[in-house]
Formats: structure tokens, sequence, C-alpha cells
């Protein structure tokens, strides 16, 4: 898509000098098994600190290995796997790695 | 500041002038098989709330050794944590025994302590394992980065025991966090140790409470940075040199996907019947309480109370009648409840130990939020299966009140124990197979049912599933033994009480005749409604005694396939047996209790009389 294309409606804006970043940001429950994902934020104070002693910090990339259709999401740190409840993990904000 | 106290604060019984050792690790890393290589001697530890926080003391030559529960940090998230974050507070030097395989996870906890200032030892259990899963652990440069003694052990082989006693003179204090120092030496003078303004700079609220000072709001601060030293020394000191099993991933998959987990897990719980049903239920307690109880030790108990009260006056009745504290009591303490419960327990640690206990809580996570729980309410639930007073005393590892409300619940009203399941599939077995695909149809169905309605109605919120999923591993027999003890230790000791009172209220109804008149008042009820014998109401007030009881009464009154129906499911939702009632009465109040009695005895005779209704019975 190139930036021309986002300016139709309303003013001109000039994109020409700004580089496309991939920044696919998320919660985690829409994270595939598989994706390697960088932990941004954990939204529930209990949880991130629990997280933080099992071995998943904020900053913290990981890798979600198991989804449970509709149950939790298994992420991977190192060789620690923790579960998270699917309603906790659409509270913790992920960005996908490529 | 290194300088230890060793005449300092001990535990409350310590003996005077000596130091107080303190063993510490996360749950499951072994540290009572630890605790039991150091003393020598059998003791009281297991991982379950309100067995573990109980004080566990015991000597190494000059030293008292003290366990505390399984924590995976020191603050006061729960119960357990509150009670090891005092021992560790108090206590002199740390053991402090890590997982080699779980190394990411456990050091937080150790740099933690050495954070703390605590004089202390590592222990790096399970050093074997680790090295066979080609996890290589540099244990000198451990050593150097943490600057206390670090010592592989292999506890259960007794491995190392001695190089950690050996090393206890040399514990000492670690390499802390040095942005910690400034705020420290600040709190120093308001704050005894160094130990406990750690502790209120993490905003830990009791112990700033205990100093007058407002708790601190740097906790997340440092924990990241803790994480992020534990990380940085997981980078120097372990080299991997193979890249994890595939084939226990995949397993570990397997058991959490709905499409294979739920085969694994029926298929777990029919194993689990023809063991526990069938081998020990029909087995071993039929062997019990027929070859040995009811031929040997009844006849002679009640030779002797003949000679001090007259048979059939009501002292015999109550000591040694049919429900008798000194008859039936022990009968079914030692010959029904300890072979079951022990064989659970049994099964229940090799789940455990093996790893598949907390996939099977990620597969049921799903359903079980639906009904206000969540995963880890299965394994109250699944030891509901085995007895309603085991199940009910776990609910306390449930993470709120409303949980705990909720699976108290649904085991009282829809989980038989596996004495009644023994007892119920030997009823069924002679019915069309119709009918027991309609029993357990029906059974889940109100399972299903009173947990959606309690997750409405039951104020508050319930905690998320975030649970440490430990690696797939063949069970340590050993392991699992030891802990099957001290569990069922724990368990007959917590519920014998309860067994006398029960025993004791059933004789006196029987001894003042109110067992016939509730046949009688009952009628309209049983006769009228659903379409049973009049005698079923003896079989409703024993099934109070004994849920197996209860079912085992229909065995002699000759009833129809339908009218069997209708008897099951009614005596299954009616209320647990007696022991359970007051380990419920115990663990959530009057009230509840009250309610709870007053809405399965409903539901029960409801569902019963809609069934009857239904077929024609009544």
């Amino acid at each position: 898509m190139s930036n021309a294309d986002m300016t139709q409606a309303g003013t001109p804006i000039d994109l020409s000098g700004l580089v496309p970043v991939a920044l696919d940001l998320c919660t985690l429950d829409c994270v595939h098994k598989g994706d390697r994902i960088e932990i941004i934020s954990v939204d529930d104070a209990h949880a991130r600190v629990q997280a933080l002693r099992f071995g998943v910090a904020e900053g913290a990339c990981v890798e979600c290995v198991t989804r449970v259709p509709a149950g939790p999401l298994v992420i991977k740190s190192g060789r620690q796997e923790i579960a998270v409840g699917r309603s906790l993990a659409k509270r913790i904000n992920v960005r996908r790695l490529a | 500041m290194s300088e230890a106290h060793c005449h300092s604060a001990g535990g409350t019984d310590a003996r005077p002038g000596c130091e107080t050792v303190v063993l510490v690790g996360n749950p499951n890393v072994g540290k009572s098989v630890v605790f039991n290589a150091l003393t020598g001697t059998y003791v009281d530890v297991s991982n379950f709330p309100g067995t573990t926080v109980e004080l566990t003391r015991g000597r190494i030559g000059e030293h008292d050794l003290v366990d505390t529960p399984g924590v995976y940090g020191v603050s006061s998230f729960n119960d357990e944590e509150t009670v090891a974050r005092d021992i560790i507070l108090d206590g002199d030097i740390v053991i402090n025994v890590v997982d080699a395989v779980h190394l990411e996870r456990d050091l937080f906890l150790t740099l933690q302590l050495i954070d703390m200032g605590k004089r202390m030892i590592v222990a790096l259990n399970m050093a074997d394992e680790a090295r066979k899963r080609g996890v290589d652990i540099d244990r000198d440069l451990l050593e150097d980065l943490l600057g206390v003694p670090v010592i592989e052990t292999v506890a259960v082989e007794r491995k190392g025991i001695d190089a950690v006693l050996a090393a206890i003179p040399s514990a000492r204090t670690g390499h802390a966090d040095v942005e910690l120092d400034a705020d420290i030496v600040g709190l120093l003078t308001r704050v005894g140790t160094r130990a406990e303004a750690l502790m209120v700079l993490e905003g830990d609220e009791a112990v700033s409470g205990r100093h007058g000072v407002a708790p601190g709001d740097q906790r997340d601060a440092i924990y990241l940075r803790r994480r992020h030293r534990v990380n940085d020394l997981c980078g120097h000191v372990i080299t991997e040199t193979t890249q994890g099993a595939s084939f226990s991933a995949r397993l570990s998959h397997a058991m959490m996907h709905p499409l294979t987990g739920v085969p694994m897990l029926l298929a777990l719980l029919a194993g689990m019947y023809v063991v526990i049903g069938q081998w020990v239920a029909g087995g071993v307690v039929g062997f019990l309480e027929v070859n040995v109880m009811q031929t040997y030790y009844i006849p002679f108990v009640q030779s002797v109370v003949a000679r001090v009260f007259e048979v059939g006056s009501p002292m015999y009745t109550i000591l040694a009648g049919e429900f008798g504290v000194l008859t039936m009591t022990p009968t079914y303490l030692l010959a029904v409840i300890l072979p079951l419960v022990a064989a659970f327990y049994a099964l229940l640690g090799l789940l455990e130990d093996s790893g598949y206990l907390p996939r099977i809580a990620a597969l049921a996570d799903r359903s079980l939020t639906s009904m206000g729980l969540n995963g880890r309410a299965v394994i109250p639930l699944i030891l509901g299966l085995g007895c309603i007073t085991m199940g009910t005393l776990t609910t306390r590892i449930l993470g709120s009140r409303r949980e705990r409300f909720i699976a108290t619940a649904l085991m009282a009203i829809a989980v038989p124990c596996s004495a009644q399941i023994a007892v119920i599939a030997a009823l069924m077995a002679n019915t069309a197979p119709v009918y027991s695909a309609a029993y357990f149809a029906i059974l889940i169905g109100i399972f299903v049912l009173v947990g959606t309605v309690l997750n409405k109605i039951v104020p508050g919120e319930s905690t998320e599933l975030l649970i440490d999923l430990p690696s797939l591993r063949l069970p340590r027999l050993d392991n699992v033994v030891r802990k099957t003890g001290m569990k069922v230790y724990h368990f007959m000791k917590e519920v014998t009480v309860f067994f006398l009172a029960g025993a004791a209220f059933i004789s006196i109804l029987q001894v003042t005749g109110a067992i016939d008149w509730i046949v009688q008042v009952a009628k309209p009820l049983t006769v009228g409604w659903m379409g049973l014998p009049p005698q079923a109401a003896t079989a409703f007030v024993m099934g109070f005694v004994r849920r197996d009881f209860g079912a085992a009464g229909f065995f002699k009154m000759n009833l129809s396939d339908p009218q069997l129906l209708v008897a099951m499911v009614t005596i299954t939702l009616f209320v647990p047996c007696i022991a359970s009632v007051m380990v419920v009465l115990k663990e959530r109040g009057w009230v509840y209790t009250l309610g709870l009695i007053a809405s399965s005895v409903t539901i029960a005779f409801l569902l019963g009389g809609i069934i009857a209704h239904i077929l024609g019975i009544a």
C-alpha cells in the first residue's frame, strides 16, 4: 500500500518521510500457536507480579506453544511454560514478532 | 551490614542460643525430601494449604530446622506466603532448595532471599534430572555470581545432603541488588532488619504495619530488575546441549487440546474408577470391612461394651450400636475411608508429580470459567470424586471466597463420592443401559446447571488462571509414596472428630425413635411424590451418615429399573454425608451450610419426583 492512498479524504498529508514499521500490536488472546511475541504490558497487578516470578517480565520475548480453543494460552519463556486464562490474556498487551 | 545476629529472634519455640535454619523453595522442588534427609526423621510437610501452614521443626546438630510452605516468592499473596515470609524473617540461615530443571523460575526467589540479606546456602536439587534433559549448569559460576555456597543435590537419593550439612557454617549473604542499598539504609533506622526493610520497599502491608511505616510503591520496579538479573544469571550459567524433547512438547500440547485431551482425561478417569471403585472400594474395602472389622473387631467391642451397659440400652446403642461411636466410626474410618483416601491421594500424587495435573487444569479451564471457577478447581473436584470431605478441604487452594463457595456447593450437590459410585455402579449394573446413561446425563446436567446459576448469583469476582506448567516427567515413586503418606495422615487427623460427631448424632436419632418417625412423616414424599417404598426414608437418613450406606439401603428393596434411577439420582443429589457437612460447616460457616442443605434436599426431591412422574411410576 502506497502512502498516497491514505490521503484520499480531506487535506492531503505528506507521509512520504515516514518509514513503515510493522507495529503488530494486539492482546495475548489473539496470538496463534507458534507465534513469537513480546510482552508489552500486563494490565493486572497480581498477574504481573506472578508472571515475573514465573519468568515472564514485561518486555520479555516468549513463544505461544498451545492455544486451547476458547481456553487458556500457553506461553513459553526459556524452558518455563505458563498457562494464562483467556480473559486474563485479553488484558495482556503484546507485539507480534516476525 | 552482612554481620549476622546469631542469637537474635528465632522462631517462638527456638532453643535459646540456637540458630534457626529455614528451608525455603518453590512448590514441588523436593523441599520435603530435603527436610527429611537433613533431619533424618519423618515429618509432616505437604503442599496443600491448611496442612502446610503448620510449622514443621526438626533438628540438625546445633541448629533448629524449620520448613516453610512452597512459595514462588516472599510476600503476602496468600496464607502460605504469609507464613513462609514470617518464618524467613525470623530465621537466621536459609537453605534455599532450587529445582535445577526450572532455574529461571526458582532463582527469582533465591535473589529475593539474597536481597533480604539472609545468610544462605543454595541446594541445587534434581541436578541429575537437569543433566539428563541436556541442561548443564555451571555450579562454580553460579556460586560466584550469587555469592553464596551452591551445592548440587539429588535429595531422593540422599546425594549432596552431607555436603549441605557441612556447608551450614559457611552460609553467607550474597550479592544483593545494589540499587536497593540507599533505600534500605534509609529504612534501617525505623525497621529492624534488612529483610524487613526489603519487604517494606516491596509494599508488604503487614510488615510495614508492624513498624508503623508506609508500604513502599516500588514493587514492580524491584521485581522487574530482579527478573532481569535472573535472566542474566541463567544466560551465563546454563548451557543447553539438546533442545528439549519434542515428544514431551507434543504430549503436553495433546493433553491440553480438547480433541485429544478430553479422551485422555476420560481414559484417566476410567482408569481411576477401575483402581479406586473396583480394586480398592470393592476389593480392599470389602475385605477390611467384612472380613476384618465385622468379623473380629465389632463383636469384640460389642462384648466389651455389653459388660458395662445393657444390650439395647441407649448408651449401648450410642457406643456399640449400628451407628456406634466405637463400632461404625472405626470401621468407617479405617476400613473404608483410609484405603479410599490413600488410593486417591496416591493417584493424585502421580498426576501431580508427572506434571499432568496442571495440564488438566488448563484443559478444563474453559468449561469451569462458565461456572465461575478456573482450571485450578479440577483439583478439589477430582478429589471430591474420592471423598467430598477431602475435596471440600482442598477448596482452600482456590483463589477467592467466591470460587470456594461455588466449588463446595457443586461437590456437595452433584458429585458422588467413590464409595457411593461403587455401590451405585453395582446397583445400576443390573438395569438396562439406558438408565445408567440417564443417570450420568442427569448428574452432568445438574452439575453444569448449578455451576452456571451460582456463577450468576454469587457476588464477587473469580480469579483467573495463571499457572506454572512444570515439564512432564515419569513420576518418582518414592516421592509419591512419601507425599501420599503425609497427606493421608493430615486428612485422617482432620476428619476423625467429624466422623465421631456424626455417628453420635445418628445414634441419638435412633435411640430417641426419631428415625421411625421420619419414615412415617416422609411417606407423602417417598411414596406419593417419588413412587418409592416407604423404607426409602431410612436410606436417605443413612445416606446422611454415609453416602454409600444410603445407596446400599436400596439393595434390599427390589426396586424396578425406573425406581432405581429415581432413587440413585435422589440419593446422589441429596445432602452429602455428615462428615462433609461438618467440614463444610467448619470451612464455610452456618448460613452457608444451612443454605446448602436446604438447596440440595430441594433439588434432590424435586428432580426425583419429576423423573418419577416422567417415567410414570408416581
